[in-house]
């Protein structure tokens, strides 16, 4: 790989831990719509969709435990599409997980 | 190589951006959704050579951009790659469904990007090679068919391009094989079948056999394609269910209710053999698809009974003698 190429990515790196903390304040947002006592019916498919995003550049730009987070994430939710609820403990763990290495990106 | 990659993340369409710069592929166009990149379609001058498409896009997904494209006819053919992190099978199932050449999960391994581009390429350019050399000739229409040409199938449930097929496997066996037999199918006596035939008649006649093969697998989740000649490769979850002689039956009857004719008028019988299914459950990717031809080639042996033997060393009759 070239100068070029690793000064790009390095960038693009950069760009992408700029926004991963907006979408990580979206996500603790998300996640405390779904736990509320009157939970949000859309805060499940936000999570999704910002852990969908994560997942598919966190590890091509070298934060690989983040982007298998992600990916881990965004499995459960579509793997029990609509039988979600608040008090989910796995759901729970793994977003948990997924804004602590978005606070800490590895 | 002219590219159109789809992607709304813009992280990821610049990381594509400086991953194709760098191994060597500069002439790329960036959409932002499906629909803007119908709109490019629409406006572009030139045709494109291949496309790299999300699938998880907000407002219209990648499998139906897929879908649209394949619906002009510039690009009947052209190579579309997924690039996506939904690695599922249901996703799978449809991008392949739908029209997809190749499958590339995210994280993007620029290895990997490397080589399928690669090959993607040198197929572009052999295509455009034949593409020439036909136009330098007669009209294709009526030509002689080249028997050994593996055919591009449009509208038929399940049937894809060979190479689409290699790569369902290939992405298949990355998920689970388990459940799943590969399956080979030959035209009885081909050679003299389709000896003499034009390019379109040769074209229709396979295309009408395709049809039967799709019709009777429907009950199980399946893909099919043409690999040349009279034979047919195929993927199936039907698994221990699936039974060759019982196949062989029922396309036996769909062929004779279609009752297919030469177009001097002759009536065209076709008879076909299926191979016994191998079961891939444990198999590795190439072994798979290594699986594919041997079925392939089951099927072939099981024309050859005595009276084909015999017909094998007759002098060829042409059509419409």
């Amino acid at each position: 790989m070239n100068a070029n190429f690793l000064a790009g990515l390095e960038k693009l790196r950069e760009k992408f831990l700029a926004e991963l903390s907006q979408r990580n304040a979206s996500l603790k947002d998300a996640f405390s719509r779904l736990t509320a006592e009157d939970a949000d019916e859309n805060a499940i498919e936000d999570i999704s969709w910002i852990a969908h995003k994560v997942s598919g550049s966190a590890a091509t730009l070298g934060f690989k435990e983040l982007g298998e987070q992600a990916a881990r994430t965004e499995r459960l939710i579509l793997g029990t599409a609509g039988s979600h609820s608040a008090d989910d403990a796995a759901l729970r763990a793994e977003v948990t997980a997924l804004i602590r290495l978005m606070d800490d990106p590895r | 190589m002219k590219i159109l990659a789809v992607d709304d993340d813009e992280v990821i369409r610049r990381l594509m951006s400086e991953i194709l710069t760098n191994i060597g592929f500069r002439d790329v166009t960036f959409a932002a959704s499906g629909k803007e990149a119908l709109n490019i379609l629409q406006a572009a001058k030139g045709p494109f050579d291949c496309f790299l498409l999300d699938i998880e896009m907000p407002g219209m997904t990648g499998i139906t951009l897929v879908s649209h494209i394949r619906k002009m006819p510039d690009y009947a053919r052209t190579p579309i790659l997924m690039v996506t992190s939904m690695a599922e099978r249901a996703y799978v199932d449809s991008a392949f469904a739908a029209g997809a050449t190749d499958y590339v999960n995210k994280p993007i391994d620029v290895s990997e990007m490397h080589a399928r581009l690669q090959l993607v390429s040198e197929l572009v350019s052999e295509r455009k090679k034949a593409k020439s050399e036909r136009t330098d000739g007669t009209d294709g229409a009526t030509a002689l068919a080249d028997t050994s040409e593996r055919l591009h199938i449009e509208n038929i449930d399940g049937v894809i391009d060979y190479l689409s097929l290699e790569n369902y496997l290939l992405q298949l066996s990355r998920l689970s094989l388990f459940g799943n037999c590969a399956f080979g199918v030959a035209i009885k006596d081909s050679k003299h079948l389709f000896e003499g035939l034009s390019h379109y008649e040769f074209h229709s006649a396979v295309t009408d056999v395709a049809e039967a093969l799709s019709e009777c697998l429907k009950p199980h989740r399946f893909f099919l394609a043409h690999i040349g000649g009279g034979d047919f490769a195929g993927i199936t979850d039907a698994g221990r269910q699936f039974d060759a002689d019982e196949f062989e039956l029922a396309v036996g009857q769909k062929l004779r209710e279609m009752d297919l004719y030469y177009s001097n008028g002759r009536p065209m019988v076709v008879h076909i053999s299926a191979s016994d299914p191998i079961q891939l459950d444990w198999r590795s990717s190439r072994s798979s698809v290594n699986a594919l031809l041997e079925a392939v080639g089951n099927a072939e042996q099981k024309t050859l009974s005595p009276a084909d033997a015999l017909i094998e060393i007759r002098p060829p009759v042409k059509p419409g003698h």
